[in-house]
């Protein structure tokens, strides 16, 4: 299957007046067309950069290197000029919070509208019926007068709704999600990633979606990349997460969770604290100091092997089928 | 159905105690009910999640419990005394035995004190012991929530989230309080932190006899460490009961859109997502004017009963509580 994102050796570095972060550590990546992959991590993962770095949004203290290849061209690479015909028309992104990202003295029609009238791609009135046809489509009611209304007037869960009809109306064929649930109710949530999912399916288009909630990227998406350190360690289709998961972190994380088909009781946890913005990255293992399976090798930085079909783990030590 | 003993037969006693507790705003718009009509039983060393929505009342409802906030109707008893008669002056000793750990702990810890100092804090503030015998208690308290002797004398910007809400629950310790009120305590921590704060929370609940009232919108959380759970739904208490139990079964059509969809592992993956609508149509607050179910507007199960009657809170065979007149078709093992 050819793939329409391909990362290569990404890395991300962030430099301040002499304080240097390094966010993303050589990531590789790739998301085939249609497919929905999600990005798990703790806080000061990297995910997040990861998100804007594809979408070259990262703020000017920020230096990127390697490849991003969407659709065969190296975005990295591209002048800005070109780089914003692809942003909001081939790549559209959501973000956690609708409010902070939508104008409050505008029309949502209006906002809804503006990548199609921003890039050409109709005249206003063409506009407008497409975006009331979105708004339908995402699940809101009544869009033609929903159109015309203010974001205060949208709860939390329709202006995400909403977000999705903007990031939908130039029919990208990549959608960027990033924690776009988190600040939602539970009822709601389930209702945006029921209604990702088929839009997804009916329009054929490719999804990253960035969470730090690991159930949520297992109901989401086909395969999941779960970060650490800003290093992808391990790479694993999404209905295996639980079965097959060999990085001990993830097996570490999906036991601290707590479930809800078992009886309470005391909860595994990771020791230690995940590795914090700013903090030099050890030269072996990023996970090493807080493994419990750690061993002399783990002083040297395991590369991201395949253990079996889109299935990759960089462990020197992976965990075996049911195992903890 | 086995049924389990009543609660009541292993009883300590009743600790806190809203009845009738209503609590309205005037907004431009109107009256808003953030509570309404809302009666809680808190029983010595029981642990109760309090669980809703946005603007379902829950912060509403634990103010009131910590004596912030005072009804507008109703009465708040604490440990035989009707607290919510009393004079804002003699309220210290009981807003004593009422402690509280917010959902950010940097925000909620003062930053130009030490570790240490912030947990001695509130003993100064009481004017309880000398500072010799305050640092005792503090350095005891810090030990049990598991921070080493390394941490004492930093800052709290300088140790992880993780950390910074062991120090907050041990603040909240220090006046011994007789419950502890923890509102989204460990929505902002990483999960393999948020599960040794969990463990703790078990620990001093059977180790020191606490008890707390847990408000959090992660369901799997509240299983996880609370006895009872209570479902609120604009203001209203909708359901109530033993958390294994409601979780298990729920019974009201609100409880069940919420507990199918928590996103959730099990032995082999993951839960699936609900499949068509949990609810219909959006959250309209109609609460203060209408006379029907609040939940009318959003259910897919409603009558027209719903819409004129509002459904007492009753309970049902197996001791639980809801409020739905359709709660035994519902609920696939009640009766």
């Amino acid at each position: 299957m050819t793939d329409l994102l391909k990362i290569e050796d990404l890395h991300v570095v962030f430099s301040s007046t002499g304080t240097v972060v390094r966010a993303l550590n050589g990531l590789d990546l790739s998301l085939p067309v249609g497919h929905a992959i999600a990005i798990v991590g703790e806080s000061g993962s990297g995910k997040s950069t990861l998100a804007s770095a594809i979408m070259r949004i990262l703020p000017s203290t920020s230096s990127t290197s390697g490849r991003v290849l969407f659709d065969g061209q190296d975005l990295l690479g591209l002048p800005s000029k070109e780089m914003r015909l692809i942003r909001g028309r081939s790549i559209s992104m959501i973000f956690q919070n609708p409010t902070m990202y939508l104008n409050p003295t505008k029309t949502v029609g209006q906002q809804i509208i503006e990548p199609l009238l921003y890039h050409h791609l109709a005249t206003p009135a063409q506009a407008r019926k497409k975006a009331i046809d979105l708004l339908d489509q995402v699940g809101i009611p009544d869009p033609d007068h929903r159109f015309r209304n203010y974001p205060f007037e949208f709860s939390g869960g329709m202006l995400q709704r909403a977000m999705i009809a903007m990031a939908l109306i130039t029919d990208p064929k990549l959608l960027i999600a990033d924690e776009p649930t988190t600040a939602l109710d539970v009822t709601v949530q389930a209702e945006i990633l029921v209604l990702l999912k088929a839009l997804r399916k009916d329009r054929g288009m490719s999804l990253i979606f960035v969470t730090h909630d690991l159930a949520v990227a297992a109901q989401i998406a086909d395969e999941i990349y779960v970060m650490y350190g800003g290093l992808v360690v391990e790479h694993i289709n999404s209905s295996k997460i639980v079965t097959e998961r060999a990085h001990p972190y993830l097996g570490g994380l999906i036991r601290s969770i707590p479930r809800v088909d078992v009886d309470p009781g005391p909860l595994y946890f990771i020791p230690g604290q995940p590795i914090r913005v700013g903090e030099e990255l050890p030269p072996g293992c990023v996970f090493a100091a807080r493994c419990q399976y750690r061993q002399p090798i783990c002083k040297e930085r395991p590369a991201l092997l395949p253990v079996s079909q889109s299935h990759d783990v960089a462990c020197w030590l992976p965990l075996k089928e049911g195992s903890a | 159905m086995i049924r389990e003993p009543a609660r009541s037969d292993l009883d300590l006693g009743i600790l806190a105690r809203l009845h009738n507790v209503t609590k309205a705003y005037h907004t431009r718009h109107g009256e808003l009910l953030a509570c309404d009509q809302i009666n809680l039983t808190v029983r010595k060393g029981g642990s109760v999640g309090i669980v809703g929505e946005s603007g379902s009342g829950k912060s509403t409802l634990v103010r009131i419990l910590q004596l912030i906030v005072r009804p507008t109707e109703g009465e708040v008893w604490l440990d035989e005394v009707r607290v919510s008669s009393l004079p804002e002056r003699k309220l210290k000793p009981y807003r004593r035995n009422v402690q509280f750990v917010a959902q950010d702990p940097f925000g909620s810890l003062f930053p130009h004190m030490t570790v240490i100092q912030n947990v001695m804090e509130p003993l100064y503030v009481h004017g309880i012991g000398d500072r010799t015998s305050r640092e005792g208690i503090a350095l005891a308290l810090l030990e049990q929530v598991g921070l080493s002797s390394d941490h004492l004398f930093v800052y709290p910007h300088e140790i992880s989230g993780g950390q910074q809400q062991r120090v907050a629950i041990a603040r909240a310790l220090s006046l011994s309080p007789q419950l502890l009120i923890l509102d989204e305590a460990v929505a902002s921590l990483d999960v393999s932190i948020q599960a040794q704060v969990l463990n703790l929370l078990q620990e001093l609940k059977k180790g020191l006899g606490l008890t707390f009232v847990f408000v959090s919108h992660n369901l799997a959380v509240i299983r996880q460490i609370c006895d009872e759970t209570v479902v609120m739904y604009l203001g209203r208490i909708v359901e109530q009961g033993n958390s294994r139990e409601l979780f298990r079964n729920p019974s009201h059509p609100y409880t069940q859109a919420l507990v199918r969809s928590i996103p959730a592992f099990t032995a082999t993956g993951v839960t699936p997502l609900p499949p068509g609508k949990l609810m219909t149509g959006e959250l309209v607050n109609s609460s203060g004017t209408s006379q029907g179910c609040s939940y009318y507007p959003r259910c897919p199960f409603a009558e027209r009963v719903c819409l004129n009657e509002n459904p007492e809170l009753r309970q049902l065979r197996d001791g639980r509580w809801v409020s739905c007149h359709f709660a035994e078709r519902l609920g696939a093992f009640s009766e």
